[in-house]
């Protein structure tokens, strides 16, 4: 039984090592973006960021199982990369979040409203910025946002966010490898 | 009066409350062994430590619902679930809300690890459980009961507990049981918020309420809302800083079915009331208008030269005899005595300032030769500037055509459309955000509503022209609910959903261009959004990003009708912002919406 599980971690960390290279290396290639490096030997785990034209989320990559508040703390931080773009608005707190099941609660301040640019393309990358970074947070699938600890009909006046959302794959920027 | 002497009975309670709570935490240290009881109904519960409190809530362990109120309770290592006969209450440790049926509540005070027993705030279960607690002295405890206890117990725990002499003189003792708390089932104001904004907004989160009505009262100056059919406790004034409209907001309890708001103002001024579709209700300001005055330049032009909280909307409407321009500030409010006077500045002989009706404030010109207003600037200092043309409406519009359209000289403004060609056709156009949503703004204070609301109606102009039965949404500053618009689209049996709007990105000024999204997997909805965007593209000439499938936009979602959002430009980017908020570039942005509309409908009619 040992030597199966032992496979099983191999072809794991193969696999990890792969996607990451992959990632790594698109970006060297296509537009000079370098994610902050990690070992990818070690737990890693992705923090999204918005691309300058707002057309697509970034991965940031950072050493660690990525607990939720790591992963919002890293987001509210704002992006390393000076070509990559905030999706948080300023002023933003974080009041906290609970988990049911495999959907996430996260609860912030009025700021995430009230200090929002506004715009689909600025709502999209804040919503889905917040979205992909904890989708894959230890059993996270689906996240709601709430502000000021209620449900919230929409952020900027496009999106629907009376129901969890899931992970937008499309918008992502390492989802072509 | 009847509030006076509401307020003071609750004052009086909640003082002898807590002092009774202060005199027991010294006869009773929390840690002591013989602390508080606690009953549910008349059974007492074994408590293995003693009642803890944690920032004036009594904390229970989870035993309680199990043995006590027929509650069965799991606990694993994420959460922990009490499931009752009606309701499943999830809480985790030391996270302060509770999950109810995939809705999140807050909590005063998150469960803890007490000695080895998870406690939770009695209150928030006792109110989802539709118990009072109840602090009684007979057992020196709390008891958890139903909230209508059918016989009214009587005790004058006073005279008992700190002899006669404590009694207040003023005050005769009375006989009541202490309720700490009451069920908030009848909390049916839940929130007043005040949510500011040009209009300086206030909203009241309502349960429900089954109808309001409001008085404009002076000495001093404040609005008065009384709420009818609202039950429940009014909540703590709410102090606004640095309005120039609202001071506070407070609440009280006028009578048995009636709940009072009072937003104390600084001036007294005109106001709207919205009630929202979810509920609640919103009161709306008017803008302020402080100064007002004419002004010549050196070329012998003239301009009105004004100081209000923003820009409001002008109607113009023009009078003979004598010769009058009349310009309606909309939801305007007079903020200085009204005026009339002799000017003689070279065609104007007259002006006049009143307010016209409570939300209207009028200016008039008396003037000896036609003039007619151009576009409303706004100045870094924070005032407005309407320039004044010397000659007639028309000639006045064939002017600003003339200057702002010049960069697109090729496409023609006011297109000649065959009749009829969309006949058969309706479509649903919708200018996005409005009322008090303005969605994104400018550098120049340029507001999305405003600029979604001009190109739609010139869209709704030109597909008319074209025979197209045209439904609007909204046609003036409104707010309607992004979830109500789709609603609208399907009532009204439309075949095409079009949605105006002006982009933002969150790094404000980086991104340009025009992009359309359209209702995910729907290949109709995707055909409509290319040519449209390709349209658009052609005639506004701003960079060409994507067309792009959401299945996440409230508009798209509610409604099967193949529809599409037009972001035409980004008005966060200081360039697009000029272009977006001139009218010459408006109609054409609309120009471009109508032809890929119509080469839609065409290529595509059976």
């Amino acid at each position: 039984m040992r030597w199966k599980r032992s496979i099983a971690i191999a072809v794991v960390v193969l696999l990890l090592l792969l996607v990451a290279r992959a990632v790594l290396h698109r970006h060297r290639e296509d537009s000079e973006i370098l994610p902050v490096s990690v070992d990818v030997t070690e737990p890693f785990y992705a923090v999204y960021f918005g691309s300058a034209d707002g057309t697509q989320l970034i991965p940031e990559f950072h050493q660690g199982v990525g607990t939720v508040e790591e992963r919002v703390a890293r987001l509210m931080e704002g992006p390393r990369l000076a070509e990559l773009s905030a999706v948080f608005p300023e002023d933003v707190e974080f009041l906290g979040y609970s988990q049911r099941d495999d959907v996430l609660f996260l609860n912030f301040s009025h700021h995430l409203v009230t200090r929002h640019p506004g715009g689909s393309t600025g709502e999209i990358m804040t919503v889905y910025g917040i979205v992909n970074t904890l989708v894959g947070a230890w059993g996270v699938r689906q996240v709601q946002i709430l502000v000021e600890g209620r449900q919230i009909l929409t952020l900027a006046g496009h999106l629907d966010l009376t129901e969890p959302l899931e992970k937008d794959y499309e918008l992502l920027g390492s989802s072509h490898i | 009066m009847v509030m006076i002497t509401i307020g003071g009975k609750t004052m009086k309670r909640v003082a002898l409350i807590l002092f009774f709570l202060f005199i027991l935490s010294i006869l009773y240290p929390i840690n002591s062994e013989a602390a508080l009881k606690l009953f549910v109904g008349n059974d007492e519960v074994e408590l293995k430590n003693s009642l803890v409190m944690i920032n004036g809530n009594f904390m229970i362990p989870m035993d309680v619902f199990e043995d006590y109120l027929g509650a069965d309770v799991k606990i694993t290592p994420e959460h922990f679930e009490m499931v009752f006969a009606d309701q499943t209450i999830l809480m985790q440790l030391g996270v302060e809300s509770a999950q109810i049926d995939g809705k999140t509540y807050q909590l005063d005070v998150a469960p803890q690890l007490v000695e080895g027993e998870i406690v939770v705030p009695i209150r928030f279960i006792a109110n989802r459980l539709g118990l009072s607690l109840v602090f009684d002295q007979d057992i020196m405890g709390l008891r958890l009961e139903t909230s209508k206890p059918s016989a009214r117990r009587e005790r004058s725990f006073t005279s008992n507990l700190f002899g006669q002499q404590d009694v207040q003189p003023d005050q005769p003792a009375e006989t009541e049981t202490i309720v700490l708390h009451h069920p908030d089932e009848e909390q049916d104001l839940k929130e007043i918020i005040f949510m500011g904004g040009p209009r300086s907004r206030v909203f009241l989160d309502l349960k429900s309420y089954t109808g309001y009505q409001t008085h404009l009262l002076t000495e001093p100056d404040r609005l008065v809302i009384d709420l009818y059919g609202v039950g429940g406790d009014p909540l703590p004034p709410v102090e606004v800083r640095d309005n120039p409209v609202v001071r506070s907001i407070r609440s009280s309890r006028f009578d048995e079915y009636t709940m009072r708001i009072v937003c104390d103002l600084h001036d007294s001024t005109g106001y709207r009331v919205n009630p929202w579709p979810q509920g609640g209700l919103e009161i709306e300001f008017n803008f302020q208008l402080t100064a007002i005055e004419l002004e010549a330049n050196d070329d012998d032009q003239f301009a009105l030269r004004f100081q209000a909280s923003a820009a409001p909307v002008i109607e113009t409407i023009y009078l003979e005899d004598p010769l009058r321009l009349v310009l309606d500030l909309q939801e305007t409010t007079l903020m200085m005595r009204s005026f009339d006077r002799a000017v003689n500045q070279g065609p104007v002989s007259r002006l006049r300032v009143s307010q016209h009706t409570p939300s209207v404030t009028r200016v008039v010109l008396q003037v000896t030769e036609p003039m007619a207003p151009l576009q409303l600037e706004q100045l870094e200092s924070g005032g407005f500037v309407l320039p004044l043309f010397r000659g007639t409406a028309s000639q006045a519009h064939a002017y600003l055509a003339q200057t702002q359209g010049t960069q697109h000289e090729i496409i023609d403004l006011d297109p000649v459309l065959p009749d009829g060609e969309l006949s058969g056709l309706t479509v649903v156009v919708d200018a996005g955000h409005g009322g008090s949503d303005p969605g994104t703004i400018g550098h120049h204070g340029t507001f999305e509503k405003d600029v979604n609301l001009a190109i739609s109606l010139y869209l709704g102009e030109y597909l008319s022209q074209a025979g197209a039965r045209v439904i609007y949404t909204r046609d003036s500053d409104a707010y309607v609910s992004i979830f109500e618009r789709p609603a609208i689209a399907t009532q009204a049996g439309a075949d095409l959903f079009i949605s105006v709007h002006a982009n933002s990105s969150i790094n404000r000024g980086t991104a340009r261009g025009t992009e359309t999204l359209y209702r995910a997997k729907d290949p109709v909805s995707e055909l409509l959004a290319r040519t449209v965007q390709d349209e658009v593209v052609a005639a506004v000439t701003l960079a060409n990003r994507r067309i792009w499938g959401r299945d996440d936009l409230a508009v798209f979602n509610n409604s099967k009708i193949p529809a599409i959002m037009v972001e035409v430009g980004f008005l966060d980017h200081p360039d697009e912002e000029l272009l977006l908020r001139a009218p010459g570039f408006q109609k054409v942005a609309a120009q471009g919406i109508f032809n890929g509309i119509r080469r839609f409908y065409l290529e595509n009619k059976r």
